[in-house]
């Protein structure tokens, strides 16, 4: 492979992870407080509140079902109100972070649901507040499994950003079309591919190793 | 401080399907009483215990802790009300991801105390309950004994005036089981306030309560003094509870046989004497020999003790003159105990068997 392919592989690794990095962080920003609102208004939880828990619901159903690559093109008015443009590395994040939230946030409620009923019954019976619910016990003692649930989302993002790569978003995704697909350049196609998956393999390696690592049952 | 429960009643549900777990529920719990509630599964146990800290909110009633009247809280004033109420679970229902120290330290960082009067609080509680040397242990690396340890010395870190037990022994072995009932014993003379605990177990009843009270279907069917309801137990439920801990039963060899009410020739009557306290002492059935002419035969006896008192049953036969047998009744009548005439069974049959 000749040293031009070598630096763009590198500057689309380069785009990849910022695509990723920073939708994923914003998609954390927006998701786990959606996730919390989601479960805590929820039917007999600390504060039910059947009307928001049914729109955010809606909204979240809705914007999960719609698929990524169609989800891009509808978002394409928002990412010009936003960041000017709708081409480049940058304008991929918006419709990465819009599409990454819901998920998120469904996946920070499922964690949440799991902490044990007598738990967050005991923190009542202690007069806890549900701030104090949600801050000192449901978010602590979900915190595994919302690690793990982060990895998911994290590595899905790698997934969609492929495809952003498809509508000018540059990154990996792009590069294995341009070259590897357009110009039939298949040992640049499976480079990329090789690359991708290494980048999957270490996410869920670390999510694996701080998820456990946050457990705490003693064995570690 | 006292606990009084009046008229509460729980309903689930509305219209046709609705259920009532709790039926008119008064109850009045002195001011450092260790009070037992004791039922089957289903009886209505957990929701009664979890109305007086108002986990579930009555559909009807009044829970007054000392002089506060929980029902009429919400919001602000029930979170501080409750400070005042610790409780202990079944399953123990710690924070698997703090430590012991911090387990303990939640309720105080929830009421807002300093760092470092939670670092003396908690040392004091750990002594407590003899878990200093664990402080920087896990949940899961402790014992079930271990687990409850340090859930009542959560219970106890706001200083609280009344403490909820709910079935708190019941995932322990027996041998667990007592050091934690010793325990509460020890913390309820120590500290002095009240227990209010629910169970199915007879034998945590016996060994701390002062009262207690039998609850079945939602209503309670029978109260009053352990002792009283061990050594007398009037409901068949509770009679039911008692099991093994009070056989009242006829042996097995009087099933099926007809008792009559009246005297046939060559009868035995037959009698269940149910006695408590001082009479056990009493040569009773010598005296019955020596003051008639009669052969006294006994059946079945039982005898516990609680608390170095002794109460049991004593079903015995009586054979010989009708007249006799009547003084001898009368006799035993003016004692302090239940008598109570099974009826006569002809002794034909009887040696039969």
């Amino acid at each position: 492979m000749s040293q031009k392919l070598f630096a763009v592989l590198c500057s689309s690794f380069a785009d990849t992870l910022c695509m990723v990095g920073v939708s994923s962080a914003l998609a954390f920003l927006f998701g786990l407080p959606l996730g919390v609102v989601l479960l805590v208004t929820g039917k007999g939880h600390i504060l039910e509140n059947r009307a928001v828990n049914g729109l955010l619901g809606s909204i979240v159903n809705a914007a999960r079902s719609t698929p990524f690559i169609i989800l891009l093109v509808l978002l394409l008015p928002v990412t010009r109100m936003v960041v000017g443009t709708t081409i480049g590395t940058v304008a991929a994040i918006v419709p990465l972070a819009i599409a990454a939230t819901p998920f998120v946030g469904r996946v920070v409620e499922g964690a949440l649901r799991e902490v044990d009923g007598g738990v967050i019954e005991a923190a009542l019976a202690m007069g806890a507040t549900p701030w104090q619910v949600i801050r000192k016990v449901l978010l602590p003692e979900a915190l595994p499994a919302i690690v793990g649930g982060l990895t998911l989302s994290v590595i899905n993002l790698i997934g969609y950003s492929a495809m952003a790569g498809a509508i000018g978003g540059g990154g990996l995704g792009d590069l294995a079309i341009r070259y590897g697909y357009q110009r039939f350049r298949l040992d640049v196609m499976l480079v990329t591919v090789a690359v991708l998956i290494a980048l999957v393999h270490l996410c869920q390696a670390t999510g694996d190793l701080l998820a456990r690592r946050l457990r705490r049952d003693g064995k570690n | 401080m006292a606990i009084s429960l009046r008229g509460l009643t729980k309903v689930y549900g509305t219209g046709a399907g609705a259920v009532k777990a709790l039926d008119d529920i008064t109850l009045e719990i002195p001011d450092g009483a260790i009070f037992g509630i004791i039922g089957q599964s289903g009886a209505g146990k957990s929701t009664l215990i979890r109305c007086v800290n108002l986990l579930e909110r009555p559909s009807a009633g009044t829970v007054k802790v000392g002089e506060v009247d929980f029902t009429s809280l919400s919001g602000e004033a029930l979170r501080q009300a409750r400070k005042k109420v610790g409780m202990i679970f079944q399953s123990f229902n710690l924070l698997s991801r703090r430590t012991v120290f911090g387990n303990v330290a939640l309720p105080l960082e929830l009421a807002g105390w300093p760092k470092e009067d939670i670092r003396c609080r908690v040392a004091e509680l750990l002594a407590l309950v003899g878990l200093e040397e664990r402080r920087n242990h896990y949940p899961s690396q402790l014992s079930g004994g271990q687990k409850q340890r340090v859930g009542i010395a959560r219970a106890l870190a706001n200083n609280p005036e009344v403490l909820l037990s709910d079935e708190a022994t019941s995932a322990l072995d027996p041998g667990t089981t007592r050091s934690i009932l010793a325990l509460l014993r020890d913390i309820n003379e120590k500290l002095g306030f009240t227990i209010l605990l629910i169970t199915h177990e007879m034998q945590v009843v016996k060994e701390i309560c002062h009262g207690v009270a039998v609850l079945e279907k939602g209503r309670i069917v029978e109260q009053g003094p352990v002792f009283d309801i061990f050594a007398d137990p009037k409901e068949r439920a509770t009679r039911d509870m008692l099991g093994q801990d009070l056989d009242a039963e006829l042996p097995e060899s009087f099933a099926g046989l007809d008792f009559s009410r009246e005297p046939l020739p060559g009868s035995d009557l037959v009698l269940r004497l149910r006695f408590f306290g001082d009479i056990a002492a009493e040569p009773v059935m010598c005296d019955l020999i020596r003051r008639f002419d009669l052969d006294v035969n006994i059946l079945t006896a039982h005898i516990d003790h609680l608390r170095n008192m002794p109460y049991g049953t004593l079903v015995i036969g009586l054979s010989g003159e009708e007249r006799q047998r009547q003084a001898a009744l009368k006799a035993l009548r003016a004692l302090d105990l239940r008598v109570e005439v099974v009826g006569y069974v002809a002794k034909a049959l009887r040696r039969a068997m």
